[in-house]
């Protein structure tokens, strides 16, 4: 049986959804078995974000209602063979239980080594079940307090499921503004939230490039290298986070903060 | 004050307030399961059970729980 981590934050555009795709990305070409699960019924967008969307034809709601089993449901990214997407795109989501989302998920960890969901912002009914058929979570925040003050409520409910790791991501670094101390850094995302965090992803245009074209960031980017580094910890347990600030450190780093 | 230090202090306040603010709900619950664990050991008068949460400065709770007890159920031997 695969594990199964649910990406959450609470606060919603904390950029979840493209780490979600990333993050399986990285996984895959590692050499796991990935599946992502957009649980965001309706408003889905992690098709778009892995450049799919044109592909999917049935989803999570046909699933559901029987229209097609759930291999068929299933889209295997077209560059990366051991990553696959079962979409939500259907606005049919209020019928969806619980018991029902687990029982997809229960299946779909049998033939992966990891089950992501990509979780819908909020608190309410979409975000139970799908916290409610994970083990793990991550929790996405960004660096300023209206995102920090969500992820603490998410990991205030979180305690509820009892799941074996809630760790979180702090997305959208600016490293030049904390190494000038003008924003929170990791270290302080940290002590606010008294929770690991195993992922620091910096600000990167590459991201937004990225997603108008519809394919996961360049391998080389900033921003892929800060979540394959989280992959490894996934995988591996490794601690090691990625350090933002780190390009604008030294003589070269001087004249990239001024740029900025 | 650098701009990182007072965003710090916004954010332990404002979750410290919102811990501080948000346990009704916890505390029936900690109430209820507190009697529950009280009644293995004692003939607990359930009325009297009480339970307060508390945020210190640090940000951590402290919890009481208060029960009144008409007598121990058993016997109980250390080691």
């Amino acid at each position: 049986m695969g594990r199964c981590i649910v990406v959450t934050s609470g606060k919603g555009g904390v950029g979840k959804s493209t780490i979600t795709g990333t993050l399986g990305m990285a996984l895959a070409e590692a050499g796991a078995r990935v599946t992502l699960v957009d649980a965001d019924v309706g408003l889905n967008n992690l098709d778009l974000v892995l450049g799919i969307e044109g592909a999917v034809s049935y989803d999570l709601t046909d699933v559901e209602r029987g229209r097609c089993r759930l291999t068929e449901a299933l889209v295997t990214h077209p560059f990366c063979e051991d990553l696959a997407l079962l979409s939500s795109r259907a606005l049919g989501g209020a019928t969806l239980t619980q018991k029902t989302f687990a029982s997809v998920i229960s299946a779909l960890r049998r033939s992966a080594d990891y089950v992501l969901i990509d979780c819908p912002a909020g608190i309410d009914e979409g975000f139970h079940r799908a916290v409610s058929a994970a083990d793990e979570a991550l929790i996405v925040t960004t660096p300023v307090p209206a995102s920090v003050r969500d992820a603490d409520k998410v990991s205030d409910l979180l305690a509820a499921y009892r799941l074996r790791r809630v760790e979180v991501i702090v997305n959208r670094v600016r490293g030049d503004l904390v190494l000038k101390g003008e924003v929170l850094g990791v270290g302080d995302v940290m002590s606010a939230l008294r929770l690991p965090v195993v992922g620091s992803v910096p600000e990167d245009d590459e991201v937004l490039l990225s997603a108008t074209v519809g394919r996961i960031s360049d391998k080389e980017s900033e921003y892929y290298r800060s979540i394959t580094m989280i992959a490894s910890h996934v995988m591996m347990g490794t601690s090691a986070v990625y350090d933002c600030t780190a390009r604008y450190r030294g003589i070269i780093g001087f004249f990239r903060r001024i740029a900025r | 004050m650098k701009g990182s230090k007072v965003g710090l202090e916004r954010v332990k306040k404002v979750l410290l307030m919102d811990k501080a603010g948000a346990q009704e709900e916890l505390i029936a619950v900690l109430k209820s399961d507190a009697c529950e664990l009280l009644d293995c050991y004692f003939e607990v008068d359930p009325r009297s059970v009480d339970a307060a949460v508390t945020v210190d400065e640090h940000g951590c709770y402290r919890v009481s729980v208060t029960a009144r007890a008409f007598r121990v159920r058993g016997t109980f031997h250390s080691g």
